[in-house]
């Protein structure tokens, strides 16, 4: 059943044109693909952990006023 | 004019490296105009050059050697030394990944990414990596994934694992995989376990995986428009920077990694040991030196202070380890420790054997230094000292030698289990042998100790 939904997502996947220019090196086709499947996830951690630390650098500068 | 391409440099369409009367010049061809005009337009080559992080160069009215492909012709700053990654110890094949993440990072927001992720492109610069391949930085593809993801994976991620959480010695699988190490390899010899840390369970073990399940598709069908948008690549660099900085490896009761602390002299033989090499030393007035069997530098250092650059070359994976990080902590720039064994010194491999060149076929130092080392070349590995004459006086015009006798407790170590076949090994013998191609310009006594050290000059 996993393995399906898998499948079915790389089929969507797969059937996407590329438009930029080649590399001239060989990317590999496995390591293009996993790179797509977790996508989402890197860019959903990612926006979490930059807005995490923004709230630690604005409750940081908050207490470092209250001392001052 | 004495000219030619560098060997390694081809791979790239974008230009290529030559030599020409000895001067080194990059030359950049037009297909590369979009991307090197953008690496100057957007600021990233000035931020990465007064940062430390790429190598500076200035653009040079010299004749390209290709001209129906030029564009530019660039004069790089030299590295004192073109080293390799399994040459070095893992901070330092740590601190080049994180480097190229850090370049990755800088570059995407400037609007560029980094087309390829060679270790080769990194080289240790006043003691500290740097990128040296000017031309490694591409226009952002917006919505692509990162070409050179595999690379990185191959070529740092999966050695550092290795040397992190099996052996250290793994990491001596690129003399043999210069591309990197295979990722179904890697993820075959890493621990069960390591499928428990998310990073090497995505870009080791899943990535392995993938590379299997899709290989032979095309990547044209493969990447999308929108497929990978640029929140998602620098979650990925972030979440490479995370895995690499989690691995770590403390040296573990190595041979040799505490040589000077359980060392079997005085502090007064050590002493004057230190005197006599650098007055050796300030009779050479080197520039360049090669300390073979460095341990972790403490006599290199000597050198070094001296104003010579010093390669602190060792064959112990911890050795190295401490000396690189002594660099570090000191900011030393004139010192580049390596993983070299001297009884087995790297060779020339990669394409027609010339991608990856030979430790001599790097460099021609001035001075060498052979300090406790001999023993362990006659005894150790059964090597005629004549021999080992003959290859010192290859490399280099002056030699600084210590001669250990059998009677030395280090020496009786390596015999304590073996058969004395070594009757040549004496002072005189040692004297005579490498008199045949060493003229004695020096000999002393080392103090409260049996050992003798020699200056000896070429003939």
């Amino acid at each position: 059943m996993k393995n399906e939904t898998i499948n079915a997502l790389l089929a969507g996947v797969l059937a996407l044109p590329l438009t930029a220019e080649q590399p001239y090196l060989d990317p590999g086709s496995g390591s293009f693909i996993l790179q797509i499947i977790i996508a989402s996830l890197a860019a959903v951690s990612y926006a979490f952990r930059q807005q995490l630390g923004r709230l630690v650098k604005f409750f940081r500068r908050s207490k470092d006023d209250k001392e001052q | 004019m004495a000219e030619h391409k560098v060997t390694a440099s081809f791979r790239d369409p974008s230009g290529f490296v030559f030599i020409r009367n000895g001067e080194l010049y990059r030359q950049v061809n037009q297909s590369y105009k979009p991307d090197y005009d953008l690496l100057n337009q957007s600021g990233l080559y000035e931020e990465l050059a007064a940062a430390g992080l790429l190598i500076p160069h200035r653009e040079v009215s010299a004749a390209p050697t290709d001209k129906a492909l030029a564009y530019k012709v660039l004069s790089p700053e030299r590295v004192g030394f073109i080293s390799y990654a399994y040459e070095w110890s893992f901070s330092q094949l740590k601190d080049a990944a994180l480097l190229t993440l850090d370049l990755q990072k800088r570059a995407l927001a400037r609007g560029m990414w980094l087309k390829d992720a060679s270790s080769s492109n990194i080289q240790f610069h006043n003691g500290r990596p740097i990128l040296i391949d000017s031309l490694s930085f591409e226009t952002y593809p917006e919505g692509q994934p990162w070409t050179a993801y595999r690379q990185f994976c191959q070529h740092f991620l999966a050695p550092l694992a290795l040397m992190a959480l099996v052996d250290v010695r793994l990491g001596q699988l690129l003399r043999n995989q210069i591309d990197g190490i295979d990722l179904d390899l890697c993820s075959r010899l890493l621990p069960g376990s390591t499928r428990l840390n998310s990073g090497l369970l995505v870009h080791i073990h899943a990535h392995a995986s993938a590379q299997k399940r899709y290989a032979g598709r095309s990547t044209a069908t493969a990447a999308a428009r929108g497929g990978m948008g640029k929140t998602a690549l620098l979650g990925l660099v972030d979440h490479l920077e995370r895995t690499v900085a989690k691995l770590h490896w403390q040296p573990a009761g190595s041979a040799w990694g505490n040589y000077y602390s359980e060392t079997n002299y005085s502090n007064v033989a050590e002493t004057h040991k230190a005197e006599l090499v650098e007055n050796y030393l300030k009779k050479t007035k080197p520039r360049t030196v090669w300390d073979m069997g460095a341990n972790n530098g403490l006599y290199s250092r000597i050198a070094s202070r001296l104003g010579a650059f010093t390669l602190s070359q060792d064959y112990d994976p911890a050795a190295v380890e401490q000396n690189y990080l002594q660099v570090k902590a000191d900011q030393e720039t004139s010192l580049l420790p390596l993983l070299v064994d001297l009884a087995n010194p790297s060779a020339a491999s990669g394409w027609a054997n010339q991608e990856r060149l030979t430790l001599v076929q790097r460099g021609t130092p001035d001075a060498l230094m052979a300090l406790a080392l001999v023993h362990h070349l006659a005894i150790g590995n059964n090597l005629p000292l004549a021999h080992i004459a003959e290859f010192l006086a290859s490399l280099a015009p002056w030699l600084v030698i210590e001669f250990v006798p059998k009677s030395d407790s280090q020496v009786q170590r390596l015999l304590a289990a073996r058969k004395d076949i070594f009757d040549d090994y004496t002072l005189d013998g040692f004297a005579k042998a490498f008199g045949r191609k060493f003229k004695i310009e020096g000999q002393a006594d080392i103090a409260e100790s049996e050992r003798t050290l020699f200056l000896l000059k070429r003939k």
